[in-house]
Parts: C-alpha cells; structure tokens; sequence
C-alpha cells in the first residue's frame, strides 16, 4: 500500500484531535461530570477556535490540491511499479485510492468546515451558558465536520460506507441531543429507523456491485468492471445502482427517501437541523457526484434505466417539496421542505455532470479517464461547477437564514410563521438580514443564490441543447418552481416588512449569534461580486478532478 | 466468473448447515442418555440458577455492553495486528512501523473513550 500525501487530510486529522481534547476538557473541567453541567473551562469557545484552524487548514489544502491534481508518480505497491495520483490516498495494487483529495473533495470539505463553524456560533447563541453535556455536543459536531470532510473524498465503496456510517452515527445522537424534549427524542429516533433501514439497503447495493465487477471495492475499478460482461445491463446491475443509490439519497432527504426530514428538522434543536439541512447535505452530494459520474455512467447517461429514475426523483423534489412547504406555519418546517426542494435543484447539476462526462466519453468513442479530461476543458465554463456554486450559495444562505431563526426563536420562544408579524419594527437587523437570506433561497439577484441556479440551470440547458432535452425540461422546472418558492419566502418578507405585529420589545441576540449571521449575509450578498474568481475556482476544481484524477489506475 | 464466484459462497453455506446437523445427529446417536436433575438445570456459568429467565433487565446495563462491545472489537483487531507483527519488522520494516503507530493511534482513542466514561461516571452503579 502506497500512503500518498496524508497532509490533504490534515484538516480532518486536526479535526478529530481537536474533538478529542474538548472531550477530555469537558470532563476534566467539570464539576459534576456525570450531570454534565457547569463547566469551569469554556468548551464553548474552544471547540468553534480550534474549527478555525481546521478551516484554516481546510483552505490551505484547497489551494494545495489544485498544485497537486494531474500530477502523478510511480511508485511500487507490493513490488509492482504503479502510476499513482498525487491526490490518492491508501492506494492499493493497481493505483487505486481509497481517499483522493481532489480540488473537488477539497472545497466540499472546506465547505463543510465551513458550514461547522458557523453551526457552533449559532449553538452559542441557541444553548447558551449553561448547556448540559456542552463538551460532548461540540465534540460530536467536531467529528460530524471530520466524518463530512472524508466522506468529500472517499472514492472506495468500504471508504464511502464507514464514512456514510460514521456522520449518521453522529448525526442520529445530534438529533436526538435535546433528550428530556420529547420530539427531540422523536427526531432522533425516526432518523435512525429510516436511516439504519436506507444503511443497510446502501449495503447490500454495494455488496451486489462488488460481485458482479469481480471482487473490487475502489470506484475507479468497479467502473472498468462495470463496463466489461454486460454488467452494467444486467438486472443485478440495475438493482445494484439504484439499492446503492437509497442510502446516498436518504442523506440528500431526496423524495422518496425524504420522510425523515420534516420530523427531524422539527424537533431536532435548531442548529443540529441547520448542520443536517446544509454540512450533511454537502457530504451526501459529495459522494453521490463521485458514485455517479464515476461508477454509474459507463454508457450514454440516456440509456442507463436510473439516470431516468433520477430525473423522476428530481422532478419530484422540486415539486414536493415546493408545494408542502407553501402550507407550513412552522419556520423550521418551512426550511425544512424547501431544502428538499434546494436539493433537487441542485441534483438537476448532478445529473447535468453524469452527461458531460459521457458526452465527452461518447465523442471520442472511448470513455477514457484521460480523454474525459481533455474534452471537459472544451466544456468550459459551465457544468457541474454549479453544483459546487450552489452549494457555497446554499451554505451560506440557509445557515444565515437559521441563525436568523434561532435568534428570533429564542427571544420569541416559538417558530412559529405568524410571529415574524411586524419583526421590521423589532429588530431592523435580523429582519433585513432573513429577507436577503430567503431571497437568496428563492434565487433573485443580486444574491448567491440567484448566481448558484444561473450556473446550474445554465449549464443543464448548455448540455440539454447537445442532445438531451429532458435536462432543458428539467430546468424549466426548476425556474417555474423557483418562482413556486418565491411565494413563501417572500410571504415571510411580507409579514416582516408591511404588517403589523403585537408591538413587543425589541430583539437583541448575542454576539455569536450575529457574528454568524454577518457572515452569511457578507458571502450571500458577495459571492456574486466575486463571481468570476468563485468561477474560476470551481471550474479549476471540478476539471481537475473527477473522474479524470478520481484514481489514475496503470492497467486503464 | 460471477456463478463460479457464487457457488462458493453456496458450498460454504452447505457445508456449514451440513457440519451442524450431522454433528447433531450423530452426537444424538451415540451419546448415553443418563438424566440427572443436574444436568437438566439450566446452564448459567456455574451458578445454580434462580427465579425465571423472563425478567426486566435494567436499561443501565447496556453502557456496560456498548464499553464492553468497545473493548471486543479492540481485541479482534489486536490479536491479528500482534500476531503480524513481528512477522513485517523482518520483511517490510517501515509498515511494520506504520502499523505500530497507527495500533498506538487506535488503542489511545479507546482510551480516551474510557477515560471520558469513567470520569462521566457511567461505570458506577447507582
């Protein structure tokens, strides 16, 4: 086995110590451990510091990948000369990585690096002082961002399923943190029976594809299996995709997967929902770009049976999850629906990146990693960047958008719809800043959002146009239910803005709590200044990464 | 390739329903048959049993199984890893190293594990 460059992963291994050490703070510094309260030490503070440096880190390892992709060395693995990619991690015999830090897993780790931080200023603000057992909540958030971070690069099925594994684990506790609430409990419960479930039908997917491309567990392998025998158009092919694909698509809360969601979302104390509706998302798409483009497309996307299943599920997010959330009088259940809809979105850029990798297999007449790289420079500059572009819109925006949430929730002690009524007069602030936030979920310029959909939609109307027209339709759906969305988002800017509520104090949260949404509101409002160097970016990331630099294997 | 690949797993299965029902029957066989109220007890670890087998366990008992299931999966990985080791120091030193380090790595996560239930107090019985 050849290590590779382990240092890519150094934010998830600083991460991971980090957690470890405000563990131990927790219970060396408290007085009654075992009650979990009242901590000399400050955990609180300590665990968003140290995700600070790890996002630090994070960055580096962007910039650091982007050097590092297309490069490739030779190296003996078990005494046979193999050709390695720079960005592999544990490659095995044949040059197949289990991780690669690719400029593509690199800036969905950041992103979720990104997304932790901003969910552990809001936790200051929603717990407070005096939290119990705060120590073990940032610790397992630390190693939910860890969890998130690999799965970005995991690029070998075991790899994919421990780290699936490894951030719902964490995620089912975090969910069911607030344990004396009665639907916190519920929360947490109702996600692991659907998530165990999903688990173990991802499983036995996985298991089918390792038999039937002969006994491989690394993406890049399975696909050169999958292509030879007719497996990929055998039944067990089929059944072996679309069971693999019900575990990445419960992560995503994609429809039909989505029951979870709403509950969860509900009861779930509201920071641990905005982790789950943005970090949990990130790594969850991640992996299924990465399943998708590597292993599920060996042919034309067109002809392959779950490619249209996809377009369904997708089409029907949009609309579900549109249509549900116009009738919800609680805001949390609101961002709860519309983020199953958020998701459809941006699968309408995933299934847009399954047919520019074909596309440009097919123009050669040879679905070569190589040629696959060569011909995606001249696809430039839109297509699955969007994923990426609306995934950064989307942290930003709908993390903002629950820090707005909390803050207001916590004063007002409820969530409910009607008691945004007249929060202009309260609280100029915080509802200005939701109303950029939700129109930036509703995708009008001049926001992120807005620049996110003009990537993902443009681009699946640049590909559609080549030839496949469902990706036209798809993203005519997805403008006509963004203007579906725009109706209840806007909704809650009308109540703000021209009614009038009970008139009540003002509101005034803390300071984490505004830092937090500060942020958000500088990145909704300037990611589009900066479009053309987050363009650049993202482009730079997707086109050297997969599936060209996924793993470079000698024998393909 | 893939039957080829199947039927092995379908003599494996044989073989193992095969092995317990003639190691059953056989033993059904040729065994004595001399009952004693002793041997007819139910088997508890050499205690004499007491009370029916159908009562409430406390729940407190399952952060003993969670720390001991813990301690287990410890065991199954290092009787391998010990058991290699020295094998790799002769014939690839730096993994033998590398796999040093990484067990050091892995059995002081499960310390600190430890070490945070102890002081959590979850070991005490209350």
């Amino acid at each position: 086995m050849h290590i590779g460059h382990i240092i890519l992963i150094s934010p998830a291994i600083w991460m991971a110590f980090a957690a470890i050490v405000v563990l131990l703070l927790g219970v060396v510094a408290a007085k009654r451990p075992d009650k979990g309260l009242d901590h000399y030490f400050p955990t609180q503070y300590a665990a968003p510091l140290f995700t600070a440096i790890g996002l630090l880190l994070s960055g580096a390892v962007v910039w650091w990948s982007l050097m590092l992709a297309g490069v490739t060395s030779q190296a003996a693995i078990n005494g046979e000369a193999t050709s390695v990619s720079a960005t592999g991690l544990f490659v095995t015999s044949g040059g197949h990585a289990q991780l690669t830090v690719d400029p593509f897993a690199a800036v969905i780790s950041f992103i979720a690096l990104a997304g932790t931080f901003i969910v552990m200023l809001i936790s200051l603000e929603h717990f407070g002082e005096h939290q119990a057992h705060k120590a073990e909540y940032y610790t397992l958030l630390m190693f939910a961002a860890v969890a998130a971070s690999l799965a970005a690069a995991a690029s070998d099925l075991i790899a994919i399923y421990l780290l699936i594994e490894f951030l719902s684990m964490v995620s089912y506790i975090l969910a069911a943190y607030a344990k004396t609430d009665r639907r916190s409990a519920e929360a947490g419960l109702k996600y692991f029976l659907y998530g165990a479930a999903c688990s173990a039908i991802m499983l036995y997917g996985m298991s089918l594809l390792f038999g039937i491309t002969g006994g491989n567990t690394s993406l890049s392998a399975i696909a050169a299996g999958f292509t030879i025998g007719g497996a990929a158009s055998s039944g067990i092919g089929w059944v072996a995709i679309v069971f693999t694909l019900v575990g990445l698509g419960f992560k995503l809360a994609l429809v039909p997967f989505h029951f979870w969601a709403p509950d969860t979302y509900e009861g779930a104390p509201t920071p641990v929902t905005a982790f789950l509706s943005v970090v949990s998302k990130a790594a969850g798409l991640a992996v299924i770009v990465r399943f998708l483009t590597v292993v599920a497309t060996p042919g034309s996307a067109g002809t392959l049976a779950w490619y249209w299943i996809l377009v369904v599920l997708t089409t029907l997010s949009m609309f579900y999850g549109n249509l549900v959330a116009i009738w919800q009088r609680n805001i949390k259940r609101m961002l709860a629906y519309s983020s199953i809809a958020q998701v459809g979105y941006i699968m309408v850029g995933v299934l847009t990146a399954m047919h520019v990798f074909t596309r440009s297999g097919i123009l050669m007449g040879a679905p070569d990693a190589s040629v696959r790289a060569n011909i995606s420079d001249k696809l430039l500059p839109w297509d699955i960047q969007g994923v990426l572009i609306y995934l950064l819109a989307y942290l930003f925006m709908n993390l903002g958008a629950f820090a707005v949430v909390i803050a207001v929730g916590n004063r007002l002690g409820s969530d409910s719809i009607d008691n945004y009524a007249g929060l202009m007069k309260r609280s100029p602030f915080y509802a200005s800043a939701l109303a950029v936030f939700l129109v930036s979920l509703a995708g009008i310029p001049p926001t992120a959002g807005f620049l996110g959909k003009f990537f993902i939609f443009g681009g699946a109307i640049k590909i559609g146009i080549l030839g496949s027209p469902e990706l036209v339709v798809l993203a005519a759906i997805g403008v006509v239910n963004s203007i579906i969305s725009a109706y209840y988002y806007l909704n809650v800017v009308r109540l703000m803005f021209f009614t009038e509520g009970e008139c009540k104090p003002s509101i005034v949260g803390s300071a984490a709590a505004n830092v937090a949404i500060t942020i958000s509101l500088v990145l909704t409002l300037g990611l589009i200044v900066f479009a053309k160097p987050v363009s650049d970016l993202t482009a730079k990331a997707v086109y050297t990464s997969s599936p060209a630099s996924v793993t470079t294997p000698a024998e393909r | 390739m893939l039957a080829k690949d199947f039927l092995t797993v379908a003599i494996f299965m044989i073989v193992g329903i095969a092995f317990v029902t003639i190691t059953l029957i056989a033993a059904w066989v040729i065994r004595p048959y001399r009952p004693s109220a002793e041997k007819r007890g139910t088997y508890e670890c050499g205690e004499i049993p007491t009370g029916p087998a159908w009562l409430q366990f406390r729940v407190g008992y399952y952060i003993y199984a969670l720390i001991f299931l813990v301690f287990d999966v410890e065991a199954v990985f290092l009787f391998p890893w010990a058991a290699q080791l020295l094998k790799f120091k002769t014939t690839n030193h730096a993994l033998a190293v590398l796999g040093f380090v990484d067990m050091v790595i892995f059995v002081a996560v499960l310390a600190v594990g430890l070490a945070w239930a102890w002081k959590k107090g979850v070991l005490e019985w209350k």
